[in-house]
């Protein structure tokens, strides 16, 4: 479903993590870099990504075009990840968050923010490296807030793990870096781009734009997604100003939640007092006549 | 004809605001003994009934069992009509009861009003309410009731009664936390209204809705004491007898059904 290569691809506790290359085998101590897509953007998931490479391989990866994501164009991005694919040099890890599943962590009674739902993310792709036998002599992670304390709260979590650097633009910065962020990134492009669920309307499919509120494309097609009644459908972010703004603009329909039953558990009083029959449920024209039933009519 | 004549208007007035805030309308059957009323609240969780004997009204005829359909709040209406040291006479024509007559007199019987009140036909299915022995019993002060369910309603939705060898205890839990009272074996010699009675032949606990409980606690107006009675799975009965052997309204609560306490 996602084209090229995907090696391997299970769940782990109901998520799924997606791994690319899984058949090469990395032996010695690996680099890993961690990165993520689609953070800003209102509408489809956001992707993390984990990438893997031999510490004394990781050189070779500039020169097939490691950088940041953000900064190339989306066939550039495609074609590095094709080369990365390709040169057998790094092991791809992918986790997918999607919209639905962001709305409901953020909206919850108690919020589970943004930058909590990327530190375990994150955190659950190390968990998930060195299940795999990886030795990870060092750990490079493009920061989520702020960079010294996300690191103290890793290192603190892999205590195991030598060396571990977390900084702000770290995908131009370091290559490993910067290969986590293509596969991250080039991942949910794909998935936003082929979209399609059965909550959509066949109108509607297609020509979501990039995603981010920036884009003329995705305003618009949020401008037709929106019902007053049904809200979006779950491609989009709820938990996003923008959709909320959309939704009060379009003149969705308030509802009021009622209280929870609080007689939920209530029994009824007729479970245990029984209904009154015989003479005195008889209708007013036998009362007044003094007609009473009699069994032995018949 | 059907007349009954109360010395006092206020005995009705009270009666009346015991059981509007279950009951919107219910037929009032009159007979020998007396004026009986039994009515379930709209969502079957609650019964309330009241009793004014025959013999506690100055003049009672009753010459055939009728049946008045009356609105609750109408009828409190028509009464607000009058002083509570009014007496109050209901008048109703047995055989066509289409409205009935209510006549308030002053003391010094210089004031007489009349009014004519519409009755209704209701549908209404009486329930059988076994005479059935409780295996526990609280009697107490009503005031003493009363205050005790508004607090513990300050916490929660629900109480679970409880009674047995230690006495009587009612503890709620809410959002904001939880809170228990508990009655122990009184007597008060000064005043016997405020000691507290316990009977018990097995102990028992159910939960109920406060949201009832507090409706029927307004009911302490009419009597200075209460009389909670209890069996395991059984609606609780709350019983106030009205002074001087008039009569009772008495309350019947579905218990909460255990286990999936929210």
């Amino acid at each position: 479903m996602l084209g090229g290569s995907v090696g391997r691809s299970y769940d782990n506790d109901g998520d799924w993590i997606v791994v690319d290359g899984y058949s090469m085998a990395l032996s010695g101590p690996c680099v890993v870099g961690i990165d993520e897509a689609g953070r800003g953007p209102v509408l489809g998931p956001m992707v993390y990504g984990a990438a893997v490479c031999e510490v004394d391989k990781q050189d070779r990866l500039r020169d097939l075009g490691c950088d940041d994501s953000k900064a190339m164009s989306e066939q550039d991005r495609e074609a590095v990840r094709d080369r990365l694919r390709d040169s057998s040099l790094v092991q791809a890890y992918t986790k997918v968050l999607q919209a639905e599943e962001l709305s409901r962590c953020m909206l919850r009674k108690r919020p589970y923010n943004l930058n909590a739902i990327s530190h375990d993310t994150a955190a659950g792709l190390v968990r998930e490296i060195l299940k795999d036998g990886i030795e990870i002599e060092h750990l490079y992670v493009d920061t989520v807030g702020i960079p010294e304390r996300y690191e103290i709260w890793l290192r603190k979590a892999f205590p195991a793990i030598k060396a571990i650097t977390v900084a702000k633009k770290a995908d131009s910065t370091y290559a490993i870096v910067g290969a986590a962020s293509i596969f991250a990134k080039t991942l949910r492009d794909h998935i936003l781009r082929f979209w399609d669920t059965p909550d959509l309307h066949p109108e509607l499919r297609g020509n979501y734009g990039s995603g981010y509120p920036g884009d003329p494309a995705t305003i618009s097609w949020l401008k037709r997604a929106v019902d007053p009644h049904f809200g979006f459908p779950g491609l989009v972010r709820f938990s996003w100003s923008t959709s909320k703004n959309l939704l009060d603009a379009t003149g969705a329909v308030q509802v009021e939640f009622e209280e929870e039953d609080s007689e939920a558990n209530q029994s009824n009083i007729l479970n245990h007092f029984k209904r009154k029959t015989g003479k005195e449920q008889l209708p007013k024209y036998f009362l007044d006549r003094r007609l009473c039933e009699d069994s032995n009519f018949l | 004809m059907f007349e009954a004549r109360l010395e006092e208007s206020a005995v009705l007035k009270k009666i009346l605001d015991s059981v509007r805030d279950l009951v919107q309308e219910a037929n009032w059957d009159c007979n020998d003994d007396g004026i009986v009323m039994q009515s379930m609240d709209s969502s079957h969780i609650s019964l309330v009934c009241f009793m004014v004997r025959a013999s506690s009204f100055e003049v009672y005829q009753c010459e055939r069992n009728v049946s008045l359909g009356v609105k609750i709040d109408s009828l409190a209406k028509v009464l607000k009509c009058a002083a509570s040291d009014d007496s109050v006479t209901l008048k109703a024509d047995e055989n066509e009861p289409n409205t009935m007559d209510i006549l308030f007199e002053s003391k010094k019987n210089d004031r007489i009003s009349d009014f004519q009140l519409k009755l209704m036909v209701i549908d209404q299915e009486m329930l059988g309410i076994p005479e059935s022995d409780y295996t526990s019993t609280v009697e107490m002060s009503s005031a003493e009731f009363r205050r005790i369910m508004g607090d513990l309603s300050t916490m929660g939705d629900s109480v679970t009664i409880e009674i047995n060898k230690g006495g009587a205890s009612f503890s709620t839990k809410g959002d904001i936390g939880s809170g228990n009272i508990c009655l122990q074996k009184s007597a008060s010699v000064d005043k016997p209204k405020d000691g507290v009675k316990i009977t018990m032949v097995e102990p028992v606990k159910s939960t109920f809705s406060l949201k009832f409980l507090n409706i029927f606690a307004k009911a302490a107006a009419l009597s200075d004491t209460v009389v909670l009675s209890m069996s395991e799975e059984y609606p609780i009965r709350i019983e106030f007898a009205i002074d001087k052997d008039v009569g009772y309204v008495r309350y019947y609560l579905a218990p909460k059904i255990e286990g999936q306490e929210s």
